[in-house]
C-alpha cells in the first residue's frame, strides 16, 4: 500500500502563514532555510504524514537512531562543525508528489557555510528534492555535503539550481547509495558565474538492477573555474547508469567535467556523454569521459565532443525565419536542454525559465 | 502565369569561389518548375542564394521576388516574405522537432495545419527527437517538407525532395507538392534523378544546370525526356545557353 501525499496544499498553507508572519518567501515558493519559523511550519505539517523534515542539528537531537543508521556512511565530517543542513526522512511506501524544497542562502559577507544534508528515502517511496543555492553577498564560501540513501524500489529525484555570485567559492560533495531496484535521477544546472567550484558526485549502486541518471548543465562564464567530478560505481548486477554533461564555455571560464563509470559486477550498463559548446575563444572546456571495468560482461560506452556553433546551423535557422541572434539562442537553448523530459512536471517550468534566460543572454 | 520569382544573370560565390555563373530562371505563381543537373553542378548553391544565406553571395545579377529586388535582403526577411527552402542536407541540431514546429507554426500562423501535416507525413514518432540526429534520409525529407509547408510559403524551394525516400513517401510528398501548386504557391524542385516528377500533376518550366550554368530551358517534360534518353552528356556539349 502506498500513500500519495500532495504537498502543494501543505506548502501553500505554510507559506501563507509564513508570509503573514513576515517571513521572506522566495518566488518559486522555496523556503529560506535560515528562516526557522517557516521551516518549522512545513516540518510540522509533513510530520503528521510520517515524513521528517528538520534541520540537521535538530535531527541529531530528535532522531539520533536514524542519523546513526543512515548518516555519515559515505561522508566523513564532524557534525559539530556543520552550521546548516536539512534532514529528510520519507517513510516506507510514501510518494511525495510535490517537491521538497530547501534553499541555502549565503547572506553575510565572508561567511563560511558548512552544510550537511541527509536524505533517506525508505523502501518503496518517492521524493523530489529541490535545492536552490544562491548568494546575496559577493564574498563567501559554501561547503556542502549531501548524503542520500535510496531504499529498495524507491525513487529519488534531485534537482539542483546553483545561483552564485562571481566571488563565491563553492565546494560540494554528494554521495548517493542505491539499494535494489532503486532509481536516482539528478538534474543540475549552474546558471551564474562564480569564482571557483568543485563538485563531486558519487553514486553507489549497491542493490541489483538499480539505475541512475545524472544530467549536468553547466555555464562557464566570466572567470569561473568549475570542476565536476562524477563517478557511478556499478557494484551490483544488472544496474545501469548514464552521466550526461553539457557545458557552455563563455568569457574566460574553465570548465572541466570528469565523468566516470566503474563496472564492478557483471551485467551492468553505463554511458557517459560529455559535450561542450565554446562561445568564447578565451574559454576552455575539458570534457573527460572515463570508463573502468574489470568485468567482461558489462557494456560501457561514451561520447565526447567540443565544438563551436557552426555557420550552417545558424544559416539553416535563418532560412526558417529566425534572426541571427534568435538562431544562436535557439542553438544554445537546444544544446543545453538535456534531461528535461526526466525532470518532474512540477519543476519543468522553473528549469525551462532558467534555460530560456541563459540562452537569451548568451554573452 | 503571374510572375513570382525571376533570377536575372545571377552569379553566386562561396568563399570567393564562383560556383553559379550568370544564371537566369523564372518561377510563376502556382507553377511547379524543375531544376535538374548532375551532382556538384550548383543547384543547391542557387537555391541557398535565393533563400539569402550569407555564405552564398550573389556577386552579380539580381533576384526579383514579387516584383521586388531582394538580392540584398536578409534570409529571415525573405523567409517571412514567403520564401521557404527545404534543404537537401540540413544540419543536425539539438532542437526538438516538435519545438521547431511549434515555433514556426506560431510565427507563420499555421497552427491549424500542424496535426494534418504531422499525420500525413508520418512525423509523430519524430516529434520528440532532436532535429535530424540519427534520422534516415527519408525522415529528413519528410520533416523538411513539413517545416516548409508550415512556413506557409509563396515560393517553396525543394532541394532533392525525393532522394533516399521510399516509394510510398515519395507519393505522399508529391501529393503535398501538387497541393501547394493548387494553392497558388510557386514551387522550384531540384532533382538530379527526376524520380519524383512522375507523380507531379502539372509540370511547369524546366532548367538544366551544368557546371554552374543554366544550359537549357524548356517545358519540364521535354527536359525530363531528354535526360531520360541521353543523360546529362548531351548538355555538356551544348556548353551554355546564357
Ligand atoms: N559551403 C560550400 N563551401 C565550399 N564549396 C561549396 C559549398 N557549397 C557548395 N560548394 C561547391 O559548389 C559546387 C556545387 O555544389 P552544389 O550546389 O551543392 O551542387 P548540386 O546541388 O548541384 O549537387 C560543388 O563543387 C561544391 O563542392
Ligand atoms: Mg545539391
Amino acid at each position: 500500500m502506498s500513500t500519495t501525499i500532495s504537498m502543494a496544499e501543505l506548502l501553500k498553507k505554510a507559506l501563507d502563514k509564513a508570509s503573514s508572519m513576515g517571513v521572506e518567501v522566495t518566488r518559486q515558493g522555496s523556503l529560506i532555510l535560515n528562516e526557522q519559523t517557516a521551516f518549522r511550519l512545513v516540518s510540522k505539517l509533513l510530520e503528521e504524514l510520517g515524513v521528517i523534515y528538520l534541520s540537521i542539528k535538530e535531527a541529531v537531537k530528535e532522531y539520533p537512531d536514524l542519523v546513526e543508521k543512515y548518516g555519515l556512511k559515505k561522508v566523513k565530517i564532524d557534525l559539530r562543525e556543520v552550521n546548516n543542513g536539512v534532514f529528510i526522512y520519507v517513510p516506507k511506501n510514501t510518494r511525495l508528489i510535490d517537491p521538497v524544497y530547501n534553499c541555502f542562502v549565503l547572506a553575510s559577507k565572508g561567511f563560511v557555510q558548512k552544510v550537511y544534508n541527509l536524505v533517506i528515502v525508505d523502501d518503496g517511496s518517492e521524493v523530489v528534492g529541490v535545492t536552490g543555492c544562491l548568494s546575496l553577498v559577493h564574498e563567501a564560501i559554501h561547503s556542502s555535503h549531501e548524503e542520500a540513501y535510496v531504499g529498495e524500489e524507491s525513487k529519488y529525484y534531485k534537482i539542483m539550481v546553483h545561483n552564485w555570485l562571481p566571488k563565491v567559492v563553492v565546494s560540494a560533495i554528494k554521495r548517493v547509495t542505491l539499494m535494489s531496484e532503486a532509481s536516482y535521477y539528478d538534474y543540475y544546472i549552474n546558471s551564474t558565474s562564480l569564482n571557483r567550484m568543485s563538485f563531486i558526485t558519487d553514486v553507489f549502486h549497491e542493490g541489483g538492477r538499480s539505475s541512475s541518471r545524472i544530467d549536468q548543465v553547466v555555464i562557464g562564464s566570466e572567470k569561473s573555474k568549475l570542476q565536476y567530478i562524477t563517478t557511478t560505481y556499478l557494484s551490483a548486477p544488472g544496474s545501469n547508469t548514464e552521466i550526461i554533461s553539457r557545458v557552455l564555455g563563455m568569457g574566460e571560464s574553465y570548465v572541466e567535467t570528469r565523468s566516470s563509470v566503474v563496472a564492478i559486477k557483471p551485467g551492468v550498463r553505463g554511458h557517459v556523454e560529455c559535450r561542450g559548446l565554446l562561445i568564447s575563444d578565451k574559454a576552455t572546456i575539458a570534457a573527460i569521459p572515463i570508463l573502468k571495468s574489470g568485468v567482461s560482461d558489462s557494456t560501457l560506452t561514451h561520447e565526447a565532443s567540443i565544438g563551436k556553433i557552426k555557420i550552417d546551423e545558424v544559416e539553416y535557422l535563418m532560412a526558417r525565419g529566425f534572426s541571427e541572434d534568435e538562431a544562436v539562442s535557439l542553438i544554445i537553448r537546444g544544446f543545453l536542454e538535456t534531461g528535461l523530459d526526466k525532470v518532474p512536471e512540477k519543476m519543468k517550468p522553473v528549469i525551462r525559465a532558467t534555460l530560456d534566460k541563459l540562452s537569451g543572454a548568451k554573452m | 502565369m503571374a510572375e513570382l520569382l525571376r533570377i536575372e544573370g545571377a552569379s553566386v560565390s562561396v568563399d570567393n569561389a564562383a560556383i553559379v555563373r550568370d544564371a537566369s530562371l523564372e518561377v510563376g505563381r502556382g507553377e511547379i518548375a524543375v531544376l535538374m543537373g548532375p551532382n556538384g553542378s550548383g543547384k543547391s548553391t542557387l537555391l541557398k542564394a535565393i533563400a539569402g544565406l550569407p555564405e552564398y553571395r550573389v556577386v552579380s545579377g539580381k533576384i526579383i521576388y514579387c516584383g521586388n529586388d531582394i538580392t540584398q535582403l536578409e534570409p529571415w526577411n525573405r523567409a517571412r516574405m514567403g520564401i521557404a527552402l527545404a534543404f537537401q542536407n540540413p544540419p543536425k541540431l539539438y532542437l526538438k522537432v516538435g519545438d521547431l514546429i511549434d515555433r514556426l507554426s506560431k510565427i507563420y500562423g499555421s497552427t491549424d495545419l500542424v496535426n494534418d501535416v504531422v499525420k500525413e507525413l508520418g512525423l509523430s514518432q519524430l516529434i520528440n527527437r532532436d532535429l535530424y540526429i540519427g534520422f534516415s534520409g527519408g525522415e529528413i525529407k519528410r520533416v523538411e517538407l513539413a517545416l516548409t509547408i508550415l512556413m506557409k510559403p509563396k515560393l517553396a524551394l525543394l532541394d532533392e525532395p525525393d532522394s533516399g525516400v521510399d516509394v510510398d513517401s515519395i507519393k505522399r510528398i508529391a501529393m503535398y507538392i501538387n497541393r501547394l501548386a493548387e494553392e497558388n504557391v510557386g514551387v522550384l524542385i531540384v532533382t538530379h534523378t527526376g524520380y519524383i516528377l512522375r507523380y507531379i500533376e502539372n509540370l511547369g518550366r524546366g532548367y538544366v544546370m551544368i557546371n554552374g550554368r543554366i544550359v537549357y530551358g524548356a517545358p519540364s517534360y521535354e527536359v525530363v525526356k531528354k535526360i531520360m534518353v541521353s543523360g546529362y552528356g548531351e548538355f555538356n556539349k551544348v556548353g551554355g545557353v546564357n
